[in-house]
């Protein structure tokens, strides 16, 4: 289902009170959010693997750029713009050091692969261990605005990156297909019905005197 | 053509994950293991060895690589054959400096020959070696007796860790790995802690099953040991 269709029917399972709704989309889309990002928790203390399929992918068609920053050498990619060339996408942060950086990937599919990494391990690898000295896989660290690379090939520094990243609903474009895990609780409450109980308890929004929404309110 | 015999240590890593369905994220933990795992495989399993050629130098010591763990011989060749240099323990390991310069200083027993003679005669019992050796491993050096200034052949342990290069392993050792880093997981696991016991069982077993893969002997091989210790005789 794409995101304004899972907008859609949380709106029209809201109750109405008049005869024109009184939330916003952003309030609808915040409740979504959260119960998205409940849900991936959910699904990762299942199974972490899991968690790949609710990912979006980018950099398939145009490569991510890694770049280097001066002072401290280090070599990282910023999270991707959406569509609108001015916003970045976040992360959903999960409990794991991969965090909402489910996988990353050489353009060229196959023969390399990037672990994740904690920035404590980075440092401790660094400080002197076995590891340094045999490995040649790429570690990421996947921090708030961006990702951070150890041991990056020269290759992979100039040809850039792609991964798959676990956005929040929020980030996703308008015709972004999001997949929500098939998950209800104990008392047999799926998806919708969180996130309709999340709005149960907001205050609908006053409008205007033309029934238009009022911003701030 | 059979897959190869040697694999890099990092694969050994990546196939245990894939095997296992580990997530990757405690990939570069589980590398460390890895190494740890085939160090202590090389020293108290393994019968690799590492030989290298070393300088005695003119003060009658060598000085050890620097990869060194563990000693396993010091030998010459003499027709063809490695002959073995003999520990003794007592040879004087100390030198004297002259200003910046260290060198040996012969009233103190610094470099000067053992005097034990070879015995050759009547009722001489065994064999006296005419090239012996001490280690000292604080300071990582051999010192020499009966040779100096000469090239000797080191046989030695080392971590098998390299450096610089791939860190190549016998695929052999696999299982040995695996069952390594299933019995250590259970340390940084708390869920698996109840395992530990368990699985450094079966980390024993494997080590048990790979040296038997090492160190058994096939046929020709018992023959020609109990031949070595047979006479021959003519026949009557």
């Amino acid at each position: 289902m794409i995101k304004s269709e899972i907008r859609s029917i949380i709106r029209n399972l809201l109750p109405k009170y008049e005869e024109i709704e009184r939330f916003h989309d952003k309030i609808i889309d915040a409740a979504i959010e959260k119960a998205l990002a409940e849900f991936y928790n959910i699904v990762f203390l299942r199974s972490p693997l899991e968690l790949a399929l609710y990912t979006k992918q980018f950099g398939y068609t145009t490569p991510l750029a890694v770049v280097q920053e001066a002072g401290t050498t280090l070599y990282y990619t910023e999270y991707p713009f959406m569509a609108d060339g001015v916003t970045r996408v976040s992360t959903i942060p999960v409990p794991d050091k991969a965090s909402g950086v489910r996988r990353i990937s050489a353009i060229a599919q196959g023969g390399v692969s990037f672990y994740p990494m904690d920035a404590r391990e980075m440092d401790l690898i660094m400080a002197g261990s076995y590891t340094d000295y045999v490995t040649s896989k790429f570690g990421y660290c996947a921090r708030r605005t961006r990702i951070e690379y150890y041991n990056l090939s020269a290759a992979i520094i100039a040809a850039g990156v792609r991964c798959d990243l676990l956005i929040p609903f929020s980030k996703y474009e308008e015709t972004d297909t999001v997949l929500v895990p098939e998950l209800t609780g104990d008392d047999g409450a799926g998806f919708t019905d969180r996130v309709l109980k999340i709005l149960s308890n907001v205050r609908p929004t006053e409008l205007y005197e033309n029934k238009q929404f009022e911003e701030g309110k | 053509m059979a897959s190869n015999a040697l694999i890099n240590i990092e694969e050994i890593v990546s196939r245990y994950l894939f095997k296992y369905k580990k997530s990757l994220d405690d990939a570069f933990i589980y590398t460390e293991h890895c190494c740890n795992a085939y160090r202590d495989f090389r020293m108290y399993d393994s019968n690799q060895q590492l030989t290298a050629k070393v300088s005695i130098n003119a003060n009658k010591w060598i000085e050890m690589p620097s990869d060194m763990i563990g000693f396993v011989d010091l030998v010459t060749p003499i027709n063809g054959e490695f002959w073995s240099f003999t520990e003794k323990k007592y040879i004087v390991n100390t030198t004297t400096f002259t200003g910046l310069v260290e060198g040996l200083d012969a009233t103190m027993g610094e470099g000067v020959g053992l005097t034990e003679p070879r015995s050759t005669g009547y009722a001489a019992a065994g064999g006296i070696n005419d090239y012996n050796y001490t280690i000292e491993w604080h300071a990582r050096r051999i010192f020499i007796d009966g040779m100096s200034s000469a090239t000797v052949v080191l046989i030695y342990v080392t971590s098998g860790i390299e450096v610089t290069g791939s860190t190549l392993v016998p695929d052999f050792i696999t299982p040995l790995l695996d069952a390594y880093l299933l019995w250590k997981e259970t340390y940084w696991i708390p869920e698996l802690a109840r395992e530990r016991q368990m699985r450094e069982q079966d980390y024993i077993k494997t080590k048990l099953s790979t040296r038997n893969f090492m160190y058994s002997m096939n046929y020709n091989q018992w023959r020609d040991l109990v031949l070595s210790s047979a006479m021959q005789a003519p026949k009557r």
